[in-house]
């Protein structure tokens, strides 16, 4: 029997008017243009890409993934990845759901040639060559061939959408969120569950996918009159609105569940990471489809979408239906498709007994053909397979066999309603299970956490009422385990309402295959059972093997088919078969939206503008910015020279705010120096500063600085200023098990540093400082004063880092610039300099100063590197001092030498270049620089411990020439340090 | 209150961040030998309103000063300041400062808005000339900078910044949360002025500017804006 109805053939010719429809989302007032495929199309406000298309009548949105096949909208609810299209500047949009605005320029993936004449879909005529799991069989015979042929033409067609690497960039940000109760999904059982939650007095956090709450109220039909849903809808947010406890967030997806409750909620470009006491699983669930040939095409359906586009886009999806069905949900669907105008043309019931309720009544009442015992077997195409213009019917003889008498029903729409599976995936995250119910072919949750309650269908309850008090039941449950006053715990519905919504076995294979059980992955039954007979009889290796369920849909409509087939096939039950593991993110998220709004703290000393004003060239040193050098980086090497020259010959202003700097305070403060570092500070003189050398437990030397005593129990200590972190923590750490009388304070940033040094810096400095006796007899090298500097108290130090004279002074931070201000005015006389630490670096470099962590490494100790003299093994203790007098017993291999360069035509070595020994790698460079007071290249480099003065060492360049570099005494510059201590 | 507009170069202490705020259209007056951010060029009463809704201030140039050591507390309550039991929490003080408790060895004082007690300079001087056991002075004026976020929206747009919940009914006026904000190590004390949300940020000085930075980009969605020192006052004194 043929009935061939009247229907468009080219199904992509039902353009409706866009002013007449009515739905919950849209707003038909407002008109918006936009382009699909180069054409221009008229939606309306509120529209999502596929139903303003659906509007006009386009169906075909997408391309397969690998046999091009021609793809539209199937749950109208995200969970495919069917209607992904691609934007301006993003690809793989969800069109169900993505909202349409002027201008919008949509296309379709996956295609060559146009999407409705895709060049690609020639691939459907090789289906038999790609069996399930070829690419593991293929590609790599005769050798070569998957460089040269195969990888290059698999790269060309792999991906959906394509990346706009021009795309602008867009904020993205991230929010905390706290809530007693957190309710996921605000369908009618996750409105109960808030409600409930909120009498009690909980602060509750609904979040809903959807742009309205509502769920399944907005669009499904419980009852003939379809008056229950909005009654009780309208109740349900009534209380929703006029409670101020409940926050509702909609357009949101809660994408993972992790521990203790902690949820990533994506809106828009912002992830709020919400923290809840209580949550709620209110996801509903996802209906299936059915397999059978060509079930994949425009054209076929989820009841489910249909009532969505018809409810909340007043759309019409087509003009003539078939729907097919096991369960009253398809009944619904029918009446909604007939109350708008759409002939229904039959109801394919796959029941055998169909009971007598009011809906079949009411479908029977207005002349539906109903088609018992029977299923679709095939969905019949257009010419081009873009929509579908009929159904073949057929009885049912066996599981998953259908008889050869059937017939064709000439349709454009198939409707699908033959069960569901629970929206399982954040519940399996939280640790939840899934079980098959054989009795009724039903998944259930079970064995989630505590905390974390289950309601509505997600939880196994379908009929409306039983939804309802599951959620207020869970809401309950949430109220009381936050000690609220929850009430009396209300009654669960005796009866589910699981039992008949699930037919056992949808699926019908055909001998010509196509029967598609994985729409993303284009893989059809045979494929699967395939899989099971290369071996692959475990769920998770199938999944592998075939890829099913590991496209964007991740499953949602493949996991129970797949489970069925396998079970089938290897003879187990689907209990035993279980679905496979549910990863976090439960949807597709932006690398942006992972990212947020970067935070990238940075400290900027008090001097900092001054700098810039200097046109410095700044550079980061951790979180500080400090100046490299002053002037253009063209001249790069001449500024270095000129400020290296101007503190050996004169006077330069170094800004050295970043130093650590900590007080150290107590009774115990000097004995807590004699531990924490390598030298010695018992007896150090008030008023004196004193090198300071740290190293671990290991020995191994950490950082450096020096410590001035400023009274019996208090020292001014500095770090380096990478290092001071560690060295405050490793201070608090120590001293919480020595228990000494002393503070450690960081006060880093409470200290402004400049660095005044060359032979005319006391000439400077005592334009400014008339209450500290500069000359070298009062004020010697290593000594430390407190006076004014320009009117502002400041500590002097008398350090000689850069080998000159030179003072410290510290100063409060507040008062820095004031402080650099004024030494920059009294020198200008002088042709004062503002050095960077890049000349600095050359500068300690000249005189054999060790920069810690550039020149020692994890494992560097201080004899290594020439440091002993700064060990005192006559203490008690220090930290690390067990560990070196060990190491003094195992003589290191290695050991850090000067060396030099004369002829600097041989090429220059860089930091880290290799130091040889015939062919043996004996050290590495760690400092090297063109000395302009020596006329010489210079360095440090670790060599064979055996290395004396007037030795050579082989230096690998950058380039791989191998120069020799005579080992030479440091420092290289003053060694008698003369011009320090002047 | 501040007087006639100055330079911020006039004066040698000045604010870490000075530059930026200039940026931003401030206005600067003399507090104590430093130059504050008093206005930005709107009138008392619309800053005012601005500051009700959201409005970040810089308070840096107003004195402030810590002690720490086992007997810090001690000292404090000696000195006639009220210190009270619990950790994380401060009190309001007579003369309008405000004592946060930081630690069981460790206080933070924020000396009062409107710059008339010296509170902060004698209890500087005092622990200078005492120099009592086991407590010690924190530089707080040179370590720290301070701002103040006022406004309903507040704990709305800290949120964007903090894990902490800062929301008022979970971080009530008096309270202290010494947490992280932007990535920034921070100590926040909620101490409303009246009936308006008000939370003071104590942090790393040479992080001033990036703060300053960050705080306003979380501002914009809510049209929050930098309020001059003025209106607060304004607000402090109704």
């Amino acid at each position: 029997m043929t009935d061939t109805g009247s229907v468009s053939s080219s199904g992509t010719k039902q353009g409706i008017n866009t002013q007449s429809r009515n739905g919950l989302y849209i707003n038909p007032a407002r008109i918006i243009e936009f382009y699909f495929e180069g054409r221009k199309y008229q939606g309306q406000e509120g529209d999502s890409i596929a139903s303003a298309l659906a509007a006009n009548g386009v169906w075909l949105l997408a391309r397969s993934f690998k046999y091009h096949r021609p793809r539209g909208i199937r749950s109208l609810a995200g969970l495919e990845a069917d209607p992904l299209v691609q934007l301006e500047h993003e690809p793989n949009v969800q069109a169900d759901s993505y909202p349409i605005s002027s201008g919008l320029k949509i296309s379709g993936q996956n295609y060559s040639g146009s999407l409705k004449n895709d060049r690609q879909s020639i691939m459907g005529l090789f289906g038999r060559f790609m069996p399930v799991g070829f690419y593991y069989k293929a590609f790599y015979r005769p050798k070569g061939i998957w460089q040269k042929v195969w990888e290059p033409l698999v790269r060309r067609n792999a991906g959906l959408g394509k990346v706009n690497l021009n795309t602008p960039h867009v904020y993205y940000d991230k929010c905390y969120n706290f809530y007693d109760v957190a309710v996921i999904g605000a369908g009618p059982a996750g409105l109960s569950s808030a409600v409930a939650a909120a009498r009690a007095g909980a602060e509750v956090l609904l979040v809903e996918r959807e742009k309205m709450v509502g769920g399944s109220l907005n669009y499904c039909r419980f009852d003939v009159d379809r008056k229950m849903a909005d009654e009780i809808r309208e109740e349900l947010l009534s209380e929703v609105e006029n409670r101020s406890n409940i926050a509702v967030m909609t357009e949101a997806t809660c994408n993972a569940w992790y521990a203790d409750n902690w949820l990533p909620i994506i809106k828009g470009n912002r992830l709020y990471k919400t923290r809840a006491k209580e949550v709620i699983l209110a996801t509903g669930c996802m209906e299936q489809p059915a397999v059978f040939r060509n079930n994949d095409l425009p054209g076929i359906m989820l009841g489910s979408g249909v009532q969505r586009l018809l409810k909340l886009y007043g759309v019409k999806p087509g003009k003539r239906a078939v729907i097919l069905t096991s369960n009253t949900h398809g009944y619904g669907v029918a009446l909604d498709l007939h109350d708008a105008g759409v002939d229904v043309a039959a109801i394919v019931d796959m029941r055998t007994d169909i009971r007598d309720d009011e809906f079949t009544k009411a479908a029977r009442g207005i002349g539906i053909r109903i088609e018992k015992n029977s299923t679709v077997s095939e969905a019949i195409p257009v010419s081009g397979d873009r929509h579908i213009k009929g159904v073949c019917v057929a009885p049912i003889i066996g599981q998953g066999k259908y008889g050869q008498n059937g017939s064709e029903i000439g349709c454009d729409l198939l409707c699908m309603s033959i069960g569901y599976m629970p929206a399982y995936q954040l519940a399996l995250q939280a640790q939840g299970r899934l079980e098959y119910d054989d009795a009724n072919a039903i998944f259930e949750i079970t064995g989630v956490p505590a905390h974390l309650q289950m309601a509505g269908s997600a939880d196994g309850f379908y009929e409306l009422e039983a939804v309802r008090s599951s959620g207020q039941h869970a809401g309950w449950q949430a109220a009381a385990n936050l000690a609220l006053d929850a009430g009396t715990e209300p009654r669960l519905a005796a009866a589910k309402g699981q039992h008949g919504i699930n037919h056992p076995w949808p699926i019908f294979p055909h001998p010509k295959g196509k029967e598609f059980v994985d729409l993303d992955e284009d893989l059809h039954y045979a494929d699967i059972v395939n899989a099971c007979a290369d071996g692959y009889a475990e769920l998770e290796l199938v999944k592998r093997y075939s890829t099913v369920g590991m496209g964007p849909s991740q499953g949602r409509h493949s996991a129970m088919s797949t489970a069925r087939i396998v079970a089938l096939t290897t003879g187990r039950s689907v209990s035993e078969i279980g679905v496979t593991t549910a990863r976090p993110p439960l949807a597709a998220e932006k690398l942006g939206v992972l990212a947020g709004r970067s935070f990238e703290p940075e400290r900027l000393t008090a001097m900092h503008h001054r700098h810039l004003e200097s046109d410095a060239n700044m550079m980061n040193v951790g979180l500080w910015w400090r100046p490299a050098y002053y002037g253009k980086s063209r001249h790069r090497a001449d500024c270095i020279q000129n400020e290296v020259l101007a503190i050996r010959n004169n006077v330069g202003l170094i800004d050295v705010s970043t130093l650590g700097k900590i007080r150290v305070r107590g009774s115990d403060a000097a004995e807590f120096l004699n531990r924490m570092y390598t030298f010695a500070y018992l007896k150090q003189p008030i008023g004196r500063a004193r090198y300071l050398l740290m190293t671990n437990e290991a020995g191994t030397i950490t950082d450096d600085g020096i410590a001035v005593r400023l009274s019996d129990d208090s020292f001014y200590v500095t770090a380096t200023t990478g290092g001071v972190d560690n060295v405050y923590r490793a201070m608090l750490l120590w001293n919480a098990q020595w228990r000494l009388d002393v503070d450690i304070a960081n006060v880093t940033a409470a200290y402004a540093g400049v660095n005044i040094a060359g032979p005319v810096s006391r000439e400077v400095l005592e334009k400014l400082c008339t209450d500290v006796d500069l000359s070298a007899e009062a004020f010697r090298a290593n000594e430390a004063r407190i006076g004014t500097v320009a009117g502002i108290s400041a500590y002097l130090i008398r350090v000689g880092f850069v080998g000159e004279l030179s003072y410290e002074i510290h100063v409060p931070a507040s008062q820095g610039e004031a402080l650099w201000d004024s030494l920059m005015e009294a020198g200008e006389s002088h042709d004062i300099r503002p050095v960077g630490i890049e000349a600095q670096r050359n500068l300690r470099l000249e005189k054999g100063h060790i920069i810690v962590s550039q020149d020692t490494d994890a494992m560097t100790y201080p004899d290594e590197c020439g440091m002993g003299w700064a060990v005192k093994f006559d203490k008690p203790f220090f930290v690390g001092k067990r560990s070196l007098e060990i190491r003094a017993r195992h003589p290191s291999k290695r050991k850090l030498v000067g060396f030099e360069i004369k002829d600097m035509s041989i090429g220059t070595p860089q930091e880290s270049n290799i130091v040889l020994h015939g062919n043996t790698i004996t050290g590495h460079v760690t400092s090297v620089a063109r000395s302009p007071v020596l006329d010489k290249v210079i360095g440090m480099a670790y060599a064979r411990s055996e290395t004396e003065p007037g030795d050579t060492i082989s230096i690998k360049l950058t380039n791989g020439r191998i120069i020799d570099a005579s080992v030479v005494p440091m420092p290289f510059y003053d060694p008698e340090n003369k011009r320090q201590e002047m | 209150m501040p007087g006639t507009f100055v330079h911020t170069t006039d004066f040698k202490a000045r604010s870490f961040h000075y530059r930026t705020l200039l940026a931003d259209g401030a206005h600067f007056a003399e507090l104590s030998g430093c130059a504050i951010a008093s206005s930005y060029g709107a009138s008392i009463e619309e800053e005012s309103a601005r500051a009700r809704e959201l409005g970040l201030v810089d308070l840096s140039p107003l004195p402030r000063t810590g002690f720490r050591g086992r007997r810090a507390l001690e000292w404090l309550k000696k000195a006639g300041l009220h210190v009270g039991d619990d950790n994380n929490f401060s009190w309001l003080q007579e003369d309008g400062s405000i004592l946060a408790r930081l630690a069981d060895t460790e206080a933070l004082l924020l000396g009062d808005l409107s710059n008339n007690s010296g509170t902060c300079a004698q209890l500087d001087s005092g622990v200078a000339e005492e120099e009592p056991e086991s407590c010690y002075h924190v530089p707080r004026r040179d370590l720290s900078a301070w701002f103040l976020v006022t406004g309903a929206l507040a704990d709305v747009m800290f949120a964007k910044l903090c894990g902490v919940d800062m929301r008022r009914a979970k971080l009530p006026s008096g309270m202290i949360a010494q947490t992280s904000i932007a990535r920034m190590n921070a100590i926040s004390i909620r101490s409303n002025l009246g009936d308006m949300p008000a939370y003071h940020l104590v942090f790393d000085s040479a992080s001033a500017d990036y703060l300053w930075r960050a705080l306003k980009d979380a501002m914009t969605e809510f049209d929050g804006k930098p309020v001059g020192y003025d209106a607060i006052v304004s607000i402090a004194r109704t």
